[in-house]
């Protein structure tokens, strides 16, 4: 077990929570090599942590993203269908994996990652004609004071990816936003800010999912998992404030290289 | 799906932050282990009380096809639960949750 001290491990949620909340994902994508690397916390404890910091940090930015109208609840409770049964079954699979096989699985995952942040595109989608018909599941936007409508298109290359983020979430502990927002925002015709709420508010019940499973396996270290959280917290909502005003695509890149540098560095752990 | 379900899920996500974390501060500083558990559960079980809303909020509307998608959610979660309750008891009581 960890002999980090509860300073050292809110300190780490509240970096990992800041950065993650600044590139628009849950911040377990660093959180889980943070604790597994740097402090020496056991894999399956630390996606555990991850995974209830990641669940507080989403029900945090979720309230605030209600109050601005952006989370498309249809849209996000029809892609939960696949995710929360991708983090159902993640988390099962998660309970019979070597940590030899989890840290691999990560590190594949963390390089793909690390890929797909550097090529994501933020398209807006928005469409000026408000008498247009956007469907069940499309919806309007406000943007300052002009308003928007988008439709919802390929829906099932969204849910597809709905699933391979859920199952990420319940194996790994991550979020799943980094698979559903350029998806969802690239094929799916959602505008960028949609897109990431609806992701974000999905990431809460996602990680529900898979969380119980490893609580009731007794991976749930309590004062490491309340350490982190409680850091991710402040972490993430700082962050959330200040992203409009750092050079996001720079970061971007620049955590692109860190993910995948990060992902070399879990594979050697893992062999 | 009008702007009341909306404030309903921001009011309710709002108080569970405001109970959780005083209780996870509070068992970090007094070593307590049922404050703690009492946080994280109380972090665990919002998203499954967001649901439920959710899904009322869809059958008073009279939305049943989303009524429908809603208690599906509703029932993986459930079964997450349920499997959650099934599995083994940890093997250290000292690394994990209070038994």
């Amino acid at each position: 077990m960890s002999d980090a001290s509860p300073l050292l491990l809110f300190v780490t949620g509240a970096a990992t929570g800041l950065l993650g909340s600044m590139l628009g994902l849950g911040g377990g994508v660093f959180l889980v090599p943070l604790l597994t690397l740097a402090l020496g916390v056991p894999i399956r404890v630390a996606i555990a942590a991850s995974l209830i910091s990641v669940m507080a940090t989403a029900v945090a930015s979720s309230s605030v993203n209600f109050d601005r109208g952006l989370v498309n609840i249809r849209l996000g409770l029809l892609l939960e269908v696949a995710t929360a049964s991708g983090a159902l079954l993640g988390g099962l699979v998660a309970g019979h994996l070597t940590q030899r096989q989890l840290f691999l699985t990560f590190a594949v995952t963390i390089a793909s990652m690390g890929l797909l942040m550097a090529l994501r595109s933020g398209r807006r989608n928005v469409i000026a004609d408000l008498d247009v018909d956007v469907g069940v599941l499309g919806g309007r936007l406000q943007e300052g004071e002009a308003v928007y409508a988008y439709r919802v298109r390929r829906l099932p290359i969204g849910v597809f990816a709905s699933l391979v983020a859920g199952a990420i979430s319940g194996l790994l502990g991550l979020g799943g936003g980094i698979v559903k927002v350029p998806v969802l925002n690239t094929f799916c015709g959602i505008p960028i800010r949609v897109a990431a709420a609806t992701s974000t508010f999905m990431i809460g019940i996602t990680t529900a999912a898979s969380a119980f499973l490893f609580y009731g396996r007794g991976e749930v270290v309590l004062p490491i998992t309340a350490a982190v959280a409680l850091g991710a917290l402040p972490g993430s909502l700082v962050g959330a404030r200040i992203s409009d005003r750092v050079a996001t695509r720079s970061l971007k890149v620049l955590m692109a290289v860190v993910l995948l540098g990060v992902g070399l560095r879990m594979a050697l752990e893992g062999r | 799906m009008t702007g009341g379900v909306e404030r309903v899920l921001r009011w309710v996500f709002t108080l569970a932050l405001a109970i959780a974390a005083p209780l996870l501060l509070a068992g970090l500083l007094t070593h307590s282990p049922r404050l703690l558990e009492a946080g994280v559960l109380t972090v665990m079980v919002t998203p499954l009380v967001g649901v439920v809303i959710l899904s009322v909020a869809m059958a008073r509307a009279r939305d049943w096809p989303f009524t429908a998608v809603a208690l599906v959610v509703l029932a993986i979660l459930t079964s997450s639960l349920y499997a959650a309750a099934r599995q083994p008891p940890p093997p250290s009581p000292a690394m994990s949750r209070p038994a």
